[in-house]
């Protein structure tokens, strides 16, 4: 009983000494917050900038790594592919032939589904006076089947019933309806057809690989499609599987791929696969049919980027953690004397530090809601931190646990290993043995830094060095609209009056725009041919002012005169020429398909897809009937605003059924660029916050230097010192740190961005000079940053230094 | 060498403004050897600094080798100390990091001699000072006299006019301490003028004259022989 008793009381005291305890560690870290304010402010500062940045990252991260996770098939869903296999190029194709799906869905059973949609296509839909164009999809009927979307109102299983209707986003609803109720509602789709709402579903999610306005069903019985039908050689739709859960997707491709060609025998080129859905967004490089990566690789770049800054945050704590303990060092000493033990004061510096994590974790994220819009606009995502989220707080709990441990670890472990006696003497030198450490930590700081701005700029470089390319053809004052049976009708019309204008100085149709290649095929057959040639090349439809409205240069041949007999006429480019092997190309019989050609003329490359890619080999034929798109060179004295106003009365007029939409060829060009542009502003920001999280901490640690040194100095100044001196003598033990960090940090970064490079065929040589420029910055920056800190210790009276011992 | 008229210093912080020197005259001429005695606070370090051009005076006039400099400003004070003006302060105040021979180099570095000059200029004072076979030590390797030796060295190595120094023996032992007078006293015979501050009867006694100061004034000169 009394046994009993005695251990309850002892239960208790330990409750009370344990609680005494915390609360007594918290009460001396918070005092120490106070006492010593410059080095807390500059430790929360670092801190909060490095947490920032890492929640910024990995908000961005996280969008990446969940695209289509929202998918209830995400497990199950493949888009299915084909490697053809050219001679010049094997090139990952999504085009199927329309059959495809409902075949395969037939014929396998372990395909639940497989439903085939075409490529993102447009519609102007009309409803009352509204007319607007929207981007869309048509689809097989099991697509709500495949895919999930949240229905608003309707739903899945009657949504497509009808070859009439139509699915709509909330905002496509919003935009025809307002806040009236859709349902049934009738739009008329391009001036024809009657379409009618079935079901409204919520606008796909940012991180959604497929994105659509509108949703509609294929009409089998449209004579096109019925035709389409049967067609297993054309292909232009993607096909969608959705398979049964365990299935062997090796042998399903093998299988699919002997059914195509049983299905086309003539297509010996082509092998399937089906692309997992997890892979969509991430890994969607194919190089030689093979998946190279993608998005990944930044995603990946970036979250080690995201650690490395929180890193450099943390090691400005730790140096000046010991840098601080120097001033500490009697109070440890006297500490310990009194029989606080190893333990304890470990744990003393980790609530310390704990401490300082946590108000800087608090502080980041106010900063991080403040800065979302921006940080939105500029990664071009909806991000936002869910506090509803677990994930948002046990994504904080791991920061804060990380940081403080991290940066109070090795401050913890150096400080309680103080020799009391030492300490307590004054024999103990407390620099002497953190300063090697120190220095370390400072060098792996600056040669992050010193990486990333080198990669910084060559991100620049390159991106500049592909802008200034030599694109072929002139970008500027082009604008391009999108062709419709209207403007095909009355192109003679158009052109003429569009010249009237004076606004324009020539006009062409073209079978895509000049940013994009629509069309690739075997290259046409000539005399001479090598047996094994198998080319694939691109191709290109126009009228006549080709060149003239392109600002294209002939090289060989003359451009098409615009006359009937140009229907047989093909012109090259200058890389279909080298690829074929052509000597003598103008007056060589072309064969393709049914006919025969002649070329009549070679053009320059144009670089119409990547910027970073050499130019393919292309065909371009004289046939006005098969373009999309028209294309006006402007005046370029006319101003703009009355050259597009008087351009759109002319298309009013001739195209009514149409809104007057229009695209700059340099603004779409630009968007070749989105990527590079992204990563470049990134690596911009981030390496910006690391050298300047760097530069605090040296200012702290300069501050410290001084404090230790400021006997010396005086001494120094009394036998004539001049303050230039005095600061070049602070500034050197950091600068030979600074300049250790560079000689470390160049090859590497050479390395790396080398490795960088060699993805894109079209590149930059990085220069010697780049890195003497960057290591000429981070010096200079390190001299003021530490300058400007030393400045009042070497300007000081040296009397005063010298009387407080 | 020096003569400063009616000199004024006073130190103002926030509650009190005291009056360090007031109005002080006095005069040392070439070759003296002169110690300055009085109770503590009475202003003889503050006297001392402003006399090593370290610290400007408030008011009054101070005349060094006929030069009014009493309203030079700190670029020109540090030039004409650093070729005039030595030290020797009672804590000694080496660089620890440095060794002998650099601590006693640092004052040659910075008046622009020489690597070659000033190795040659290190080694004969160091002789002097008999600490020579201690020239790769570090300064807390060397006992208090030592120290102060190496000090005075450092002082006269850019054999200055002008010695001065704040109770020189004041951390020292009797005989370490009559081992740094006899040392100021030769470098005395040798020409240097010495303006040394001390509490001690005994070191005064060294001197050719003792200054004794109360309350920022001096109040008798004692000349001795
Ligand atoms: N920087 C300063 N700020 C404020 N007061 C000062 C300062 N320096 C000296 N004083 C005051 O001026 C007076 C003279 O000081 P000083 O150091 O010259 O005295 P001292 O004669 O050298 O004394 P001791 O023999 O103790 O060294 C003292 O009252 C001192 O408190
Ligand atoms: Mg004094």
């Amino acid at each position: 009983m009394i046994q009993k008793n005695k251990n309850q009381v002892n239960h208790f005291i330990i409750q009370i000494i344990v609680q005494t305890m915390i609360k007594n560690y918290l009460k001396i870290a918070w005092r120490n917050l106070f006492r010593n304010k410059g080095f807390s402010i500059t430790n929360i500062l670092g801190l909060t900038i490095g947490i920032t940045c890492t929640i910024l990252i990995f908000l961005w991260v996280r969008d990446e790594r969940t695209y289509d996770k929202f998918q209830k098939n995400y497990d199950n869903i493949y888009q299915l592919m084909a490697n053809r296999d050219f001679k010049n190029n094997i090139m990952t194709d999504p085009n199927m032939v329309l059959p495809l799906a409902s075949t395969l869905e037939k014929t396998y059973p372990q395909i639940k589904n497989a439903v085939v949609t075409t490529q993102d296509e447009w519609d102007v839909f009309s409803y009352q006076d509204k007319k607007i164009k929207k981007t869309g999809l048509t689809v097989g009927g099991n697509f709500f089947d495949v895919f999930s979307w949240k229905f608003i109102k309707g739903n899945a299983a009657t949504a497509l019933s009808d070859p009439f209707s139509v699915v709509l986003t909330e905002s496509s609803a919003k935009a025809f309806f307002g806040d009236d109720d859709p349902i049934n509602k009738v739009l008329k789709m391009n001036n024809t057809t009657s379409m009618k709402v079935t079901s409204v579903v919520a606008d796909p999610p940012g991180n959604s690989s497929i994105q659509f306005e509108f949703i509609k069903p294929f009409n089998y019985s449209d004579p096109t499609v019925k035709n389409d039908m049967n067609e297993w050689l054309n292909s232009s739709w993607r096909v969608y599987l959705q398979v049964a859960p365990g299935t062997n997707m090796a042998e399903l491709d093998k299988n699919i791929t002997a059914l195509k060609i049983q299905r086309s025998p003539d297509d010996k080129i082509s092998t399937y696969f089906s692309f997992p859905m997890s892979r969509w967004r991430l890994y969607s490089d194919f190089k030689d049919g093979k998946n190279t990566g993608g998005m990944i690789e930044y995603v990946r770049l970036f979250t080690i980027i995201a650690i490395i800054i929180l890193l450099i945050a943390c090691v400005n704590f730790m140096n000046l953690s010991t840098a601080r303990s120097e001033k500490r060092a009697k109070e440890v000493g006297v500490r310990k004397t009194l029989g606080s033990d190893k333990k304890q004061l470990t744990l003393q510096f980790f609530f310390e530090s704990m401490m300082i994590a946590f108000i800087a974790f608090i502080f980041s994220v106010g900063i991080v809601f403040l800065l979302l819009p921006a940080f939105n606009s500029l990664v071009d995502k909806h991000l936002f931190l869910d506090i509803a989220q677990p994930y948002v707080w046990i994504g904080g709990l791991v920061i804060i646990l990380f940081t403080g441990v991290v940066a109070g670890s090795y401050p913890a472990l150096y400080l309680s290993s103080f020799n009391p006696i030492k300490v307590l003497k004054g024999t103990f030198l407390a620099g002497k043995q953190a300063v090697l450490p120190r220095r370390i930590l400072v060098v792996a700081q600056f040669v992050i830094s010193i990486l990333l701005i080198s990669a910084t700029i060559i991100v620049y470089q390159q991106i500049q060095h592909v802008k200034k390319r030599d694109m072929g053809y002139n970008a500027d004052n082009l604008i391009m609209l999108d062709s419709s049976p209207d403007i095909q009708k009355n192109y003679t019309a158009i052109k003429d009056e569009l010249q009237k204008t004076g606004m324009v100085n020539s006009v062409v149709r073209t079978f895509s725009p000049i940013t994009d290649i629509w069309w690739k095929s075997p290259a046409p057959h000539w005399d001479g041919e090598p047996a094994d040639a198998k080319i694939i090349v691109t191709g290109f439809a126009t009228d006549g002012d080709f060149t003239k409205t392109l600002g294209i240069k002939m090289l060989q041949g003359k451009d098409f005169s615009a006359m009937p007999s140009d229907s047989s006429a093909m012109m090259l480019n200058k890389a279909a020429v080298e690829v074929m092997g052509l000597k003598t190309p103008i007056g060589m019989q072309m064969r393709y398909g049914p006919k025969t050609y002649t070329v009549t003329g070679v053009t320059d490359n144009v670089v119409m897809e990547s910027p970073f890619k050499p130019v393919q080999p292309m065909i371009i034929f004289y046939d006005p009937n098969n373009t999309n798109m028209v294309c006006l060179r402007l005046n370029n004295t006319a101003p703009l605003q009355k050259a597009l106003k008087s351009i759109e009365a002319v298309f009013k007029t001739y195209n009514p059924s149409i809104p007057f939409e229009y695209k700059f060829a340099d603004k779409e060009f630009e968007k070749k660029f989105i990527t590079e542009e992204l990563i470049s502003k990134l690596t911009n920001i981030f390496a910006g916050l690391a050298i300047f999280i760097c530069c605090i901490g040296l200012a702290g640690l300069a501050s410290f230097t001084i404090e230790k040194r400021i006997r010396e100095i005086g001494i120094r100044k009394v036998l004539g010192s001049s303050v230039q001196q005095i600061l070049l003598l602070i500034s050197t033990e950091f600068l030979k740190l600074v300049f250790i960090a560079f000689v470390i940090a160049m090859p590497l970064a050479w390395w790396a961005m080398n490795n960088w490079l060699e993805k894109y065929e079209y590149r930059i040589h990085i220069s010697v000079w780049l890195f003497a420029l960057v290591g000429f910055l981070v010096l200079l920056l390190t001299l003021v940053v530490v300058s400007l800190n030393t400045l009042r210790a070497a300007t000081a009276n040296p009397v005063k230094s010298l009387r407080t011992e | 060498m020096i003569k400063i008229t009616e000199l004024e210093k006073v130190y103002r912080t926030e509650e009190v403004e005291t009056i360090a020197l007031n109005k002080l005259t006095m005069e040392v001429k070439d070759g003296e050897f002169v110690a300055v005695m009085g109770p503590s606070g009475c202003g003889k370090s503050t006297l001392l600094n402003i006399l090593g051009l370290l610290d400007d005076p408030d008011n009054g006039s101070f005349m060094f080798n006929n030069i009014e400099v009493a309203h030079f400003n700190e670029r020109k004070r540090a030039d004409l100390r650093k070729h005039n003006i030595g030290f020797v302060f009672q804590s000694f105040n080496l660089i620890d990091e440095l060794t002998v021979f650099e601590n006693v180099e640092l004052p040659l570095i910075y008046t622009g001699v020489k690597a070659a000059e000033r190795k040659k200029r290190v080694e004969e004072v160091l002789d002097k000072v008999q600490i020579m076979h201690r020239r790769n030590h570090y300064p807390q390797q060397l006992s208090g006299g030592q120290q102060q030796r190496v000090a005075v060295a450092r002082a006269v190595v850019n054999h200055p006019k002008l010695i001065l120094a704040d109770e020189p023996t004041g951390n020292l032992d009797s005989h370490n301490g009559n081992e740094v007078m006899e040392l100021l006293t030769e470098l005395n015979e040798q020409g240097t003028t010495i303006v040394m501050v001390t509490h001690s009867e005994h070191d005064a006694r060294y001197s050719h004259r003792i200054i004794r100061m109360l309350d920022g004034q001096t109040v008798t000169e004692n000349v001795l022989v």
